[in-house]
C-alpha cells in the first residue's frame, strides 16, 4: 500500500468495509432463500453459509491477522 | 489511557513508573501493551466461543423431531430477518468508527459509534419486544420460556446472546464518552479496536445462531 | 489501623450488603409484579450474584477498571502499601504476581483443610456400618462438600504456582495482565464463601456432579453452589488467559518455546483446557440453574411419556452429562498436568542430570491436553447413551495412557544413573511417582467397558480418582510448597519434621487408595452412607476401619507440615540464594525475592536442564555490557 497516497488508502479501507457489509447482506439473503426451498435448505449448506460469513468477519471486520503480525497496530 | 476489558502490564524498565504518574507511556510500550490486550481479547473470544458452541451443541440435541429428524418451531421469520439486518449493518458502522479513528477523523468516529450503539439497541428491542413478546400489548410472542425445548432453547441462546449485546452498547457508550473527551487517537485506540473486535464477535455469534434458530430443520407448529 | 484497611473485610462486608441488596431487589420486583413479596429461592439467588458483585467492589479489585471507563489514568503502584503495614497487602488487593501466588496457595491450603476435615467426619462415620452420628441428607451433602471444596482448592493450588512461577521461570517482571491476575484471585473468595453458605440453607444433596433431575428439584443450596462455581470459573478462565498472554509474548530473548522451564509447558497445556472447557460446566449449571428458577426445561423429559412434542417438554438428562463432563473430564487434567511439570521440574534438580526426553515431556503435556477434549463420554458408559458411542471413548481413553507413559519413562530416565539427593521435596515427588502409577495403572480397568460395568459408581472409582488426585496433585503440591518455601520466606523448612511427614503420609495413602479400591472389588457403592456389614466375607469393616485411619494420619502428616511452615517462616535458618543449586531463574536472585524481581532483563544463554555439565549456564541477568 505504500505506493499509494494517504488519501487513496483512506479510501481503500472506507470502500473495504462496504463491501464486506454488502456481500455479508447479499449471503444473508442467499441464507434466507435457501432455507426456505426445499434442496437447499439442508444443514450443511447453511452452515457453509454461515461459515463463509464469519471467514468474511473474522477476517475483514476483527482483523485477526493482526494477533501474529508484528508490523500492524 | 484506554478503557477496556483488557488492561496494560506494568513494565519492565522501573524507571517508567515516573511516566505512569503522568499517565503517558512511550509509544513502542503502548504498542507491546496492545499485542498482548490484542492476543488476551482473541483467547477470551476463544474461550466464550466454547459457551456458545455448547448452546448450539444443545440446540441440535434437543430440537429432534419423533424420527430424529431436526426441528424447529415456528418463528416470526419478518423478525428473525430484520433483527439480523440491523445487526449486520451496526457491524459496518463498528468498521467504520474504528477506520475513523485510525485515520484521525473525530467526527466520523463519533457519528458512526452513536449509530452502532443506536442499531445494537434496536437489535434488543426487537429481541425483546418482537420476539420474545414481553411486552404482549405491543407483540404476542411465539413461545414462553417454558414452553418445552424449544421455549429453553430460544430463550437460553437468544437470551445469552442478547446479553452480550447489551454489554457490547454499554460498552460503545463508554468509549463514545470517552471519545467525545478526547481519549484516542490515530496511533492510541486500542480501546476502541477492543470495542469494535468485541462487538464483531457478538455479530459472529449471530451468524451462526440466525439460521440454527430460525432456518435450519423442518418447523414443528405449536399445538394450539 | 481499623479493621476495614484490609481489602478482605470491606470485601466481606461488601457480600453482605450485596446479599442483602439482592434480596431487597428480588423483593421488590415481585412486588411491583403483583406476587407474594418473599420466595427464597429468587431471592437466594439474585442475592448471591450481587453479594459476588459486592465483595468484588468492596475488596477493591475493580477500582481501576471503573476509572478507566471515566478515563481516569491509574498509575501502577509497586511495593508495600504506603501507609499501611506491609503484611496487609496480602489481604488486600495487591498487583504483584508474588503477593498474588501466595494468597492462592493459602487459600487453597485453607480450602484443602475444610475439604480434608469434611472427610474425616464422614470417613468417620463410615469406619462402622450402621448410621452412627450423620443423617443420610447431611451425609449426602458432605460427600458432595468434599468434592466440590477440594477442586477449589487444588485449582487455587494450581493457580498459586503457575501465578508465582510462571513469570519468575520466564525471567519476566510480573504477568501480563497485573490488575485481571488479581480479579482472578478474588472472585474465588466470595465463590467459596458462598459454597460454604449453601450448607446452611438446605446443602445440596446429590453429589459434586449436580446431575438433574436431582439437582433441579433438590433445596436451594443448588442455586449457591453453582453461584459459586460460576465464581471460581470466571477465575481459572481469566487467570489461564493471562497465563497464556504471559507464556506467549513475554519471554526473554532467547528463550524459545523448547527453551523454557518443563512447568511452563504444563501450565500452557493447563491453561489451554481451563480456557475453554470451564465454559462448559458453566454453561450445563446455567442451564439446570434456569431451570429451576425459570422453568425453562433443557433437562426436563416431560413430553415423552404422554404426546411427543418438543413445545412441551423433551428435555434430556443425559444431554447435561455429556456438557457437564466435557469439562469435568479435562479438569482432571487441569489438576494432574501442573503437578506432573512439577514432579519433570524438580527431578533433574534432584538427580543432578538433564531431564531425560525435554520435547518429548514439553509435547506428552500437549497430547494429553488434546486428548482431553475427546474422552469425556467415558464417565457415561452406563448412562444408557448410543451404545456405539462407548467404543470410540473407550479407546481414546486407553490412548492417553500412552502420553502419561512418555513421562514415566522420561521421569524414570532422568534419574538413573544420577546422584540423587533425598531431601525432603525429592522425597515427595517418588512418592508422587508412586501413588501416581497406582492411578495410571487402575484407569484402565476403568475404561474399558467390560470392566468398567461392574465397577462403575463403586469405591474403586473413588480409589482410582484419589490417587491420581494425590500423585497428580497433592504430593507435587507438598513437594512444591517444602522447595519453592526458602525461595517464598528466605527461611529452611525443618528437614526432620519434613521427612517425618512425607514417612507418615505416603503409607496412610497407598492403605487408603488400595483400601478404598479393595471395598469397591467388595461391593461397596460410592456416595453411600450406610454398608451391609457382611460384604467381602465380613471383612469389609475393618478395611473401611483402615481406610479412615490412613485418612487420619494423612491429615495428621499435613498438620504436620503446616506448623513446620508456621514455625519456620519468621525464624527458621536463613536458606541462602540457591540451597538446591538450580538452574532456573527464580533461583539465581535473592530470596526472598525482592519487589522488582530481576535487576535486569534476563537473557537466556543456554539449554535449562544441562546439570552435570561444567561451565553451561541457563540464563544471566547481566546486561550484555558486562561481559
Amino acid at each position: 500500500m505504500s505506493e499509494h497516497s494517504p488519501t487513496k488508502r483512506k479510501t481503500a479501507i472506507y470502500r473495504e468495509g462496504i463491501i464486506v457489509a454488502i456481500t455479508l447482506a447479499v449471503l444473508t439473503i442467499v441464507e434466507y432463500y435457501a432455507a426456505i426451498t426445499p434442496p437447499f435448505d439442508s444443514f450443511a449448506i447453511l452452515m457453509i453459509l454461515a461459515l463463509l460469513k464469519a471467514i468474511l468477519v473474522v477476517n475483514y471486520f476483527m482483523h485477526i491477522r493482526s494477533v501474529w503480525s508484528e508490523d500492524e497496530h | 489511557m484506554t478503557a477496556t476489558a483488557i488492561e496494560h502490564g506494568h513494565e519492565h524498565d522501573h524507571a517508567a513508573d515516573d511516566h505512569h504518574h503522568t499517565g503517558e507511556i512511550d509509544l513502542p510500550t503502548y504498542l507491546e501493551y496492545t499485542r498482548r490486550n490484542r492476543l488476551g481479547m482473541w483467547l477470551f473470544f476463544a474461550s466464550e466461543a466454547f459457551l456458545f458452541l455448547a448452546l448450539l451443541v444443545t440446540r441440535f440435541y434437543l430440537w429432534r423431531g419423533p424420527h430424529g429428524e431436526v426441528v424447529r418451531p415456528e418463528l416470526d421469520q419478518f423478525a428473525g430477518l430484520v433483527v439480523t439486518a440491523v445487526l449486520l449493518l451496526s457491524s459496518y458502522f463498528m468498521n467504520r468508527a474504528e477506520v475513523s479513528i485510525a485515520n484521525d477523523k473525530r467526527t466520523d468516529f463519533l457519528a458512526s459509534l452513536l449509530i452502532t450503539a443506536a442499531l445494537g439497541t434496536a437489535f434488543l428491542v426487537g429481541v425483546v419486544v418482537w420476539e420474545w413478546g414481553m411486552f404482549p400489548g405491543i407483540v404476542k410472542g411465539h413461545l414462553k420460556p417454558t414452553d418445552g425445548v424449544f421455549g429453553a432453547v430460544v430463550f437460553g441462546m437468544t437470551g445469552m446472546h442478547a446479553l452480550h449485546v447489551l454489554s457490547g452498547v454499554v460498552l460503545i457508550l463508554n468509549v463514545w464518552w470517552l471519545g467525545r473527551k478526547g481519549h484516542f487517537s490515530s496511533e492510541r485506540h486500542w480501546g476502541v479496536e477492543a470495542c469494535a473486535i468485541y462487538w464483531h464477535y457478538v455479530d459472529l455469534v449471530w451468524i451462526f445462531f440466525y439460521p440454527a434458530i430460525y432456518l435450519i430443520g423442518t418447523t414443528i407448529e405449536a399445538p394450539h | 489501623m481499623s479493621l476495614f484497611t484490609l481489602g478482605i473485610a470491606r470485601g466481606l462486608l461488601g457480600q453482605v450488603l450485596g446479599m442483602v441488596i439482592g434480596m431487597l431487589l428480588t423483593c421488590a420486583v415481585r412486588i411491583l409484579l403483583g406476587w407474594e413479596a418473599w420466595a427464597a429461592e429468587p431471592a437466594w439467588t439474585v442475592g448471591s450474584v450481587c453479594s459476588i458483585i459486592g465483595f468484588l467492589l468492596g475488596v477493591g479489585s475493580l477500582d481501576d477498571w471503573l476509572k478507566w471507563t471515566k478515563g481516569v489514568p491509574t498509575p501502577f503502584h509497586h511495593g508495600p502499601p504506603v501507609d499501611k503495614p506491609a503484611w496487609t497487602r496480602y489481604f488486600s488487593v495487591d498487583y504483584n504476581h508474588k503477593v498474588i501466588g501466595v494468597q492462592y496457595t493459602v487459600w487453597g491450603i485453607l480450602l484443602l483443610m475444610v475439604g480434608g476435615t469434611v472427610a474425616m467426619i464422614f470417613r468417620t462415620e463410615l469406619a462402622r456400618s450402621g448410621l452412627q452420628f450423620l443423617g443420610l441428607d447431611l451425609y449426602n451433602s458432605f460427600i458432595g462438600m468434599h468434592g466440590m471444596i477440594m477442586i477449589f482448592a487444588i485449582l487455587l493450588g494450581v493457580g498459586g504456582m503457575a501465578n508465582y512461577l510462571v513469570p519468575l521461570m520466564i525471567g519476566a517482571e510480573d504477568m501480563a495482565f497485573p490488575r485481571l491476575n488479581a480479579l482472578g484471585f478474588w472472585f474465588n473468595v466470595p465463590g467459596s464463601i458462598l459454597l460454604l453458605l449453601s450448607l446452611f440453607i438446605g446443602g445440596w444433596d446429590a453429589g459434586w456432579t449436580a446431575y438433574p433431575p436431582l439437582s433441579a428439584r433438590g433445596p436451594i443450596g443448588y442455586q449457591l453452589f453453582f453461584l459459586g462455581v460460576f465464581a471460581i470459573g470466571l477465575s481459572s478462565i481469566v487467570g489461564s488467559l493471562n497465563l497464556l498472554v504471559t507464556i506467549l509474548r513475554m519471554r526473554p530473548p532467547g528463550m524459545s518455546l523448547f527453551r523454557m522451564p518443563i512447568f511452563c509447558w504444563a501450565v500452557f497445556a493447563t491453561s489451554l483446557l481451563q480456557l475453554t472447557a470451564t465454559q462448559l460446566i458453566g454453561t450445563s449449571f446455567l442451564m439446570v440453574s434456569v431451570q429451576r428458577a425459570l422453568g425453562m426445561g433443557f433437562f426436563d423429559p416431560r413430553g415423552i411419556l404422554g404426546e411427543v412434542s418438543p413445545m412441551v417438554g423433551g428435555g434430556d438428562p443425559v444431554l447435561f452429562q455429556h456438557l457437564f463432563w466435557f469439562y469435568s473430564h479435562p479438569a482432571v487434567y487441569i489438576f494432574v498436568l501442573p503437578g506432573l511439570g512439577i514432579v519433570s521440574e524438580l527431578l533433574p534438580v534432584f538427580s543432578r542430570k538433564p531431564l531425560f526426553g525435554y520435547k518429548w515431556i514439553a509435547l506428552s503435556s500437549m497430547a494429553i491436553a488434546i486428548l482431553g477434549f475427546i474422552v469425556w463420554g467415558h464417565h457415561m458408559f452406563v448412562s444408557g447413551y448410543n451404545d456405539i458411542l462407548r467404543i470410540p471413548f473407550m479407546y481414546a481413553t486407553l490412548l492417553v495412557a500412552i502420553p502419561t507413559g512418555v513421562k514415566f519413562f522420561s521421569w524414570l530416565g532422568t534419574m538413573w544413573g544420577g546422584k540423587i539427593h533425598f531431601d525432603t521435596p525429592m522425597l515427595f515427588v517418588l512418592g508422587a511417582i508412586s501413588v501416581f502409577l497406582i492411578g495410571g495403572l487402575s484407569g484402565p480397568i476403568l475404561s474399558t467397558v467390560p470392566t468398567d460395568f461392574p465397577l462403575h459408581d463403586s469405591y474403586f472409582v473413588v480409589g482410582h480418582f484419589h490417587a491420581t488426585m494425590f500423585g497428580g496433585f497433592v504430593f507435587p503440591f507438598f513437594a512444591a510448597l517444602y522447595y519453592w518455601f526458602p525461595k517464598v520466606t528466605g527461611r529452611m523448612y525443618n528437614e526432620t519434621l519434613g521427612k517425618i511427614h512425607f514417612y507418615i503420609m505416603t503409607p496412610a495413602f497407598w492403605v487408603q487408595t488400595l483400601g478404598q479400591m479393595g471395598v469397591g472389588v467388595m461391593g461397596m457403592r460410592r456416595r453411600i452412607a450406610d454398608y451391609d456389614p457382611t460384604l467381602g466375607g465380613g471383612q469389609i469393616e475393618s478395611w473401611h476401619m483402615a481406610v479412615t485411619i490412613a485418612g487420619f494420619a494423612i491429615a495428621f502428616g499435613v498438620m504436620l507440615m503446616l506448623w513446620n511452615f508456621f514455625q519456620n517462616a519468621e525464624v527458621g535458618a536463613a536458606a541462602g540464594d540457591n540451597p538446591w543449586r538450580s538452574r532456573s531463574p527464580e533461583w539465581q536472585i535473592p530470596s526472598p525475592i525482592p519487589e522488582h524481581s530481576f535487576p535486569a532483563p534476563v537473557r537466556v544463554v543456554g539449554e535449562p536442564y544441562d546439570y552435570g555439565l561444567a561451565d553451561s549456564g541457563y540464563v544471566t541477568t547481566a546486561s550484555p555490557g558486562d561481559d
